[in-house]
C-alpha cells in the first residue's frame, strides 16, 4: 500500500499529468486494489471535501479582486499607495506585500489572499517590470502571512484539536505574522537593490491629494470590509461575498469602466478558475482520507515521539514533518490529525502549548506554497496563467526567507506569547 | 483483524468519545479480535453530514452524534431535542431506554442504510452569550446560534431573539465581534472550547435535551458474518443504560470545570422559569403537525415521557 | 455543438451560480443585521451551488485543456514520447472520470430512493450529489470530443 501512495504520484507528476488526476487515480487505485471500504468513498470523500462553509471565501475573493483589477479600483488604490511609498525601493512589491499582510486582518484562509491581492497587485508588478518568478513567487508565497494574523481558521481548527484558547492563539499569532512580512521584506529589499533600483524618496502633498480624491472609492474598500468583520455586521466567509458587492458597485456605478456584460464575465471567470483549484482540493482530500485512515500521518507522530535527543531537536524534527506533511496534506487535514498527537510531544519537551500552536500553524502555511503541492500554488497557477516552470524556482528564495522566520519563531517562544501578558 | 471498523464523531474527550472507546473495547474483546476498530474523533473522516452519509454508503462504518443530525435520514430524529419534552437528563434516559420505545427507536433510519445501535443522552443545552442572559426578557433581540432545526427556529421565535445558523468554524470570532451574541450548547463543549475567555455565564433553562445516537453502516453490517453482526450490534444494545448513567456523571465533572474556570451558571428568575413550559410547550406540536409519521412519533415519546 | 455544451452553456452557469451566491451572501447578511432575519438555508445552498459549479467547470476545463499541471519536465520530453505521455493522459481522464462517474451515480440514485434531505433546506441530497456524476460523465465526454487536441497538446 505504501509504495502505491508514495511513488505513483511523483511518476506521475513528472510526466506532466494534471494534478487532480494523479491524486484521484491513486486514491482509486489504493482503494480498489487495497481497500476495505466501497470505492464509493471517492465521490463520498471528494464531496465532503467540498463541502464546507469556510472554504467560500476562496471564489468569492477570486471574483472581487478580478473584479477590482478589472474596473479600475486596483490601479486607484495602488497609486494611492505609491503617492505615499512610490519613491522607494521596491515599493511595488512592499505594496504588494503590505496589503497581502493587512489583507490578513480581513481573511481567514491563505488561499483568499493570494486571489484577492493577486487579482488587485499582479499586473501593476509585472508593468512595473518584475518578472513572472519574482511576482508570482511573492505573491504565492505572501498569502501565507494571513494563517498567522487573525482571523485564521488554522489557528480556528488548532484550538479545537489541541483544546486551547482560539483566542490567545489568535493574539499570539499577530507578531509572528509580521516577522514572517518582515523576512520576505528583507528578501524584496535585497532583490531590489540587486535590481539596481534606486530608492528616490519624494511626496509631494498635490500628488497624494490628487491620487486620494480619485481614489476615495478604492480605498474605502478595506475599511468598508474591515469595519463589517470588526463592527459583527458579517463573518469573515460572509465578508468575501460582501466585497464582491462592493466591487460590483463600484467598478459598474462609480467608476463605471466594466459592463454589465463585463460583470457576468468576471463572474464566470471566477467560478471557472475555482473550478480548477477546488477540483484539486476535492481530489487531495481522497489521498489525504487514505493517509489518515491507514494511519500514516499517526505513525510519523508516533515516530517523532520515540525520538532520544534534545527538545530543540524535537521541535526541529517535528518542524521537518509538519512541513513534510504540509507538502502532500491540505492544512485542515494535518492540524485536525497531528495536533493531538504532537501537542503532547511539545508540552513533554516543555514547550506552551499556544507557541507550539503558533510554530504548527507557521509550518503548515508554509507547506501551501512549497512544491510540488499546495493550494497557494494552485491558486498563483489558476490566477495568473503562469507555468510551474517559473512558479517554482521563483518560490525558492521566499521558502528560504520564510524557513529563517520559522526558526526564529520556533527558537523565541517570547515573540508569540509576550502578547498573552496583555490579554489576561 | 478480518474486519476494520473505523468511528467517526465530531467531538473529543465527551460522552460521544466513551462511547466510541466502550464499543471498541468491547467489540474487540469480543469478536476476539477479528474486529479492529479505530477512532476517528474531531471530524478527521469528514464533516458531520459526510459521516452520516459516509454511514449510509458504508465507507465510515460507524458514527456517533446528536440525533439532531440524523434528522436528513428520518425526520423523527428531530424529535428528540424538542423543548420541554424532557425535565432533565434522567428523566429524558428513562424515556429513551423504556424497552418498547427503545426497541422502535433503534429502527429508526435502518431503511435509510443506517443501524441505530445506542440512544444517550448527552447533555442538557445550556445558553450563552457575552451579555448574560439572565431573564427571559434578556434573551429580546439577541441573535443566537443554534442549528438549524425548525424546533430550535421556533424556540428563539417564541424568546424574541434571532436564530442564527452559523458554521461552527465562526462561532468564536462570531461572538467576541459580535456578530452574533451567542450560543446554545452543552457544558462540555464551553470547557472544551475555551468559551469561558469569553464571558463567564451559562444560562440554565433545562429545556432542551441534547440526546446522542450511536449509528452503524448496515452495508458494513451485511459483509459481517452473522456472529459478528451480533457482537457490533449487542455491544452497543447493551451498553446504553451504562452510557446514559456515564453522561450524567460527565456533565457533572463539566460542570465543575466550568465554575472551576471561573465560570458561573445562573437561573431564570422563578417566575420566568414558570413560563417556560407554557412558552415552549406548544412548540412540539407546531413542528411537527406537517407530517404525520414525525407528529405520532412526538406524540409516542411525549406519552412515555409522561407516564 | 461541443462549445455549445463545454464553453457557451458552462460559462452562463458558473456566471449565473456566481452571482445568485453573491445576492445570497449579500441577502442573508442584510436579513440578518438589519431584520434580525437570516436565511436560515443560506449557507447549505451556497456551498451546493459552488459545488456545482466546481464540476460542471471541471468538464468545461477538461474541454479547454485547462487543467493545472507540472510542466517542469513533460516539455523537455522528445515529440514521440510526448504524444505517448499526452495519450496515456487522456486514456487516464478518460478512465477515472468514467470510473468516478459511475460509483457517484451509485451514490446520487441512493439518496434519491431513500428520499435523503439537507438539514437547513430540506434539498433532496441526491441533488448536490449529482454535480459530482454530471461533472465526471462530462468530463469524459470532454476528453473524447477533443481527443486529438489532447494528443497533440494543442488545444
Ligand atoms: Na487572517
Ligand atoms: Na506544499
Amino acid at each position: 500500500m505504501g509504495w502505491v501512495l508514495a511513488l505513483l504520484p511523483l511518476a506521475l507528476l513528472a510526466l506532466g499529468f494534471p494534478f487532480f488526476l494523479i491524486l484521484l487515480a491513486t486514491g482509486a487505485v489504493a482503494l480498489v486494489a487495497f481497500g476495505q471500504v466501497p470505492p464509493t468513498a471517492i465521490h463520498q470523500v471528494m464531496f465532503s471535501a467540498l463541502d464546507k462553509y469556510a472554504l467560500l471565501a476562496v471564489p468569492f475573493f477570486i471574483f472581487a479582486g478580478d473584479l477590482m483589477g478589472r474596473g479600475g479600483v486596483s490601479i486607484r488604490l495602488i497609486r494611492w499607495m505609491r503617492s505615499m511609498i512610490g519613491g522607494f525601493r521596491g515599493s511595488m512589491p512592499f505594496t504588494a506585500l503590505g496589503a497581502a499582510t493587512a489583507f490578513s486582518a480581513i481573511s481567514g484562509s491563505t488561499a483568499a489572499t493570494v486571489a484577492a491581492i493577486g487579482g488587485l497587485t499582479y499586473k501593476q508588478l509585472r508593468e512595473d517590470g518584475y518578472d513572472e518568478r519574482f511576482s508570482t513567487g511573492l505573491l504565492i508565497s505572501a498569502g501565507a502571512i494571513d494563517n498567522l494574523i487573525p482571523p485564521s481558521i488554522g489557528f480556528i481548527l488548532y484550538g479545537i484539536a489541541a483544546e486551547a484558547s482560539i483566542i490567545k492563539l489568535f493574539a499570539a499569532g499577530i507578531m509572528p505574522g509580521l516577522v514572517l512580512a518582515a523576512f520576505f521584506g528583507a528578501y524584496i529589499l535585497w532583490h531590489a537593490t540587486r535590481r539596481g533600483e534606486r530608492g528616490r524618496p519624494h511626496f509631494r502633498w498635490s500628488e497624494f491629494w490628487a491620487a486620494s480624491r480619485d481614489g476615495i472609492w478604492s480605498i474605502a474598500a478595506p475599511v468598508f470590509i474591515l469595519g463589517g468583520i470588526y463592527a459583527g455586521v458579517f463573518s469573515p466567509t460572509e465578508a468575501a461575498g460582501i466585497a464582491c458587492v462592493y466591487a460590483i458597485v463600484v467598478v459598474g456605478l462609480v467608476y463605471r469602466e466594466v459592463s454589465l456584460a463585463g460583470i457576468f464575465d468576471s463572474a464566470a471567470r471566477s467560478l471557472y478558475l475555482t473550478a480548477q483549484i477546488f477540483v484539486i482540493v476535492a481530489a487531495a482530500a481522497v489521498y489525504g482520507w487514505l493517509l489518515t485512515t491507514n494511519g500514516v500521518p499517526a505513525a510519523l507522530a508516533r515516530f517523532v515521539d520515540t525520538l532520544e535527543v534534545p527538545p530543540w531537536a524535537v521541535l526541529l524534527a517535528i518542524n521537518l514533518l509538519l512541513l513534510a506533511v504540509g507538502c502532500v496534506l491540505d492544512t485542515a487535514s494535518s492540524i485536525l490529525v497531528l495536533t493531538p498527537l504532537l501537542a503532547p510531544v511539545a508540552k513533554a519537551i516543555g514547550v506552551d502549548p499556544i507557541h507550539f500552536g503558533v510554530v504548527t500553524i507557521m509550518n503548515l502555511s508554509i507547506g501551501t506554497f512549497t512544491p510540488p503541492f499546495g493550494i497557494n500554488i494552485f491558486v498563483g497557477q489558476a490566477v495568473f496563467k503562469a507555468p510551474l516552470s517559473s512558479v517554482y524556482p521563483g518560490l525558492m528564495p521566499f521558502i528560504a526567507a520564510a524557513l529563517a522566520a520559522l526558526a526564529v519563531v520556533t527558537y523565541i517562544p517570547s515573540l508569540s506569547l509576550w502578547i498573552l501578558n496583555y490579554i489576561g | 483483524a478480518d474486519f476494520t471498523m473505523k468511528i467517526g464523531l465530531a467531538t473529543m474527550n465527551d460522552i460521544q468519545h466513551q462511547w466510541a472507546n466502550w464499543m471498541k473495547e468491547g467489540i474487540e474483546a469480543k469478536s476476539k479480535g477479528r474486529i479492529a476498530v479505530q477512532i476517528f474523533p474531531r471530524n478527521q473522516l469528514g464533516t458531520i453530514a459526510s459521516q452520516i452519509e459516509g454511514t449510509q454508503l458504508g465507507t465510515v462504518e460507524a458514527f456517533v452524534a446528536p440525533v439532531d443530525f440524523f434528522a436528513g435520514v428520518d425526520p423523527r430524529f428531530g424529535t428528540f431535542s424538542i423543548p420541554t419534552l424532557f425535565e432533565g437528563a434522567e428523566h429524558a434516559a428513562k424515556t429513551i431506554l423504556d424497552p418498547a420505545l427503545n426497541k422502535e427507536i433503534l429502527n429508526l433510519g435502518a431503511d435509510k442504510g443506517v443501524q441505530l445501535v445506542s440512544i444517550f443522552t448527552f447533555a442538557p443545552a445550556h445558553y450563552f452569550a457575552k451579555a448574560p442572559l439572565r431573564t427571559i426578557d434578556d434573551f429580546k433581540g439577541k441573535k443566537l446560534r443554534v442549528n438549524a432545526t425548525p424546533a430550535e427556529r421556533a424556540k428563539m421565535r417564541q424568546f424574541g431573539a434571532t436564530a442564527v445558523p452559523m458554521d461552527l468554524s465562526e462561532v468564536v470570532p462570531g461572538i467576541q465581534q459580535g456578530t452574533i451574541d451567542g450560543t446554545m450548547s452543552a457544558s462540555a463543549i464551553y470547557v472544551n472550547l475555551k468559551f469561558n475567555e469569553i464571558a463567564k455565564t451559562l444560562t440554565e433553562i433545562n429545556d432542551t435535551m441534547i440526546v446522542s445516537g450511536g449509528i452503524v453502516s448496515r452495508a458494513w453490517l451485511a459483509k459481517l458474518p452473522a456472529e459478528l453482526r451480533q457482537v457490533v450490534t449487542e455491544e452497543g444494545n447493551a451498553m446504553q443504560p451504562r452510557i446514559n448513567a456515564h453522561s450524567r456523571a460527565l456533565d457533572a465533572e463539566m460542570r465543575k470545570r466550568w465554575t472551576d474556570a471561573g465560570g458561573e451558571f445562573v437561573r431564570l428568575p422563578a417566575a420566568d422559569q414558570a413560563r417556560i413550559k407554557q412558552l415552549l410547550g406548544g412548540i412540539g406540536e407546531e413542528v411537527t403537525k406537517d407530517n404525520a409519521a414525525v407528529n405520532a412519533f412526538y406524540r409516542r415519546l411525549k406519552a412515555v415521557a409522561g407516564s | 455543438m461541443g462549445r455549445l455544451v463545454f464553453v457557451v452553456l458552462p460559462r452562463y452557469l458558473l456566471g449565473g451560480l456566481m452571482l445568485i451566491g453573491v445576492a445570497l451572501v449579500f441577502a442573508n447578511v442584510v436579513g440578518r443585521y438589519v431584520f434580525s432575519a437570516p436565511l436560515f438555508w443560506a449557507e447549505e445552498v451556497l456551498v451546493y451551488l459552488v459545488i456545482w459549479g466546481v464540476f460542471v467547470g471541471m468538464a468545461s476545463i477538461a474541454y479547454n485543456g485547462d487543467h493545472l499541471t507540472m510542466d517542469l519536465f513533460h516539455r523537455r520530453l522528445s515529440p514521440g514520447l510526448a504524444r505517448g505521455v499526452n495519450a496515456a493522459i487522456a486514456l487516464g481522464l478518460v478512465a477515472v472520470s468514467v470510473f468516478v462517474a459511475w460509483q457517484s451515480w451509485q451514490v446520487v440514485t441512493l439518496f434519491w430512493n431513500i428520499g435523503q434531505v439537507s438539514i437547513a433546506a430540506g434539498i433532496p441530497k441526491a441533488l448536490p450529489h449529482a454535480a459530482i456524476a454530471v461533472g465526471f460523465g462530462l468530463t469524459a465526454l470532454a476528453v473524447l470530443l477533443r481527443w486529438r487536441s489532447y494528443l497533440s497538446g494543442k488545444f
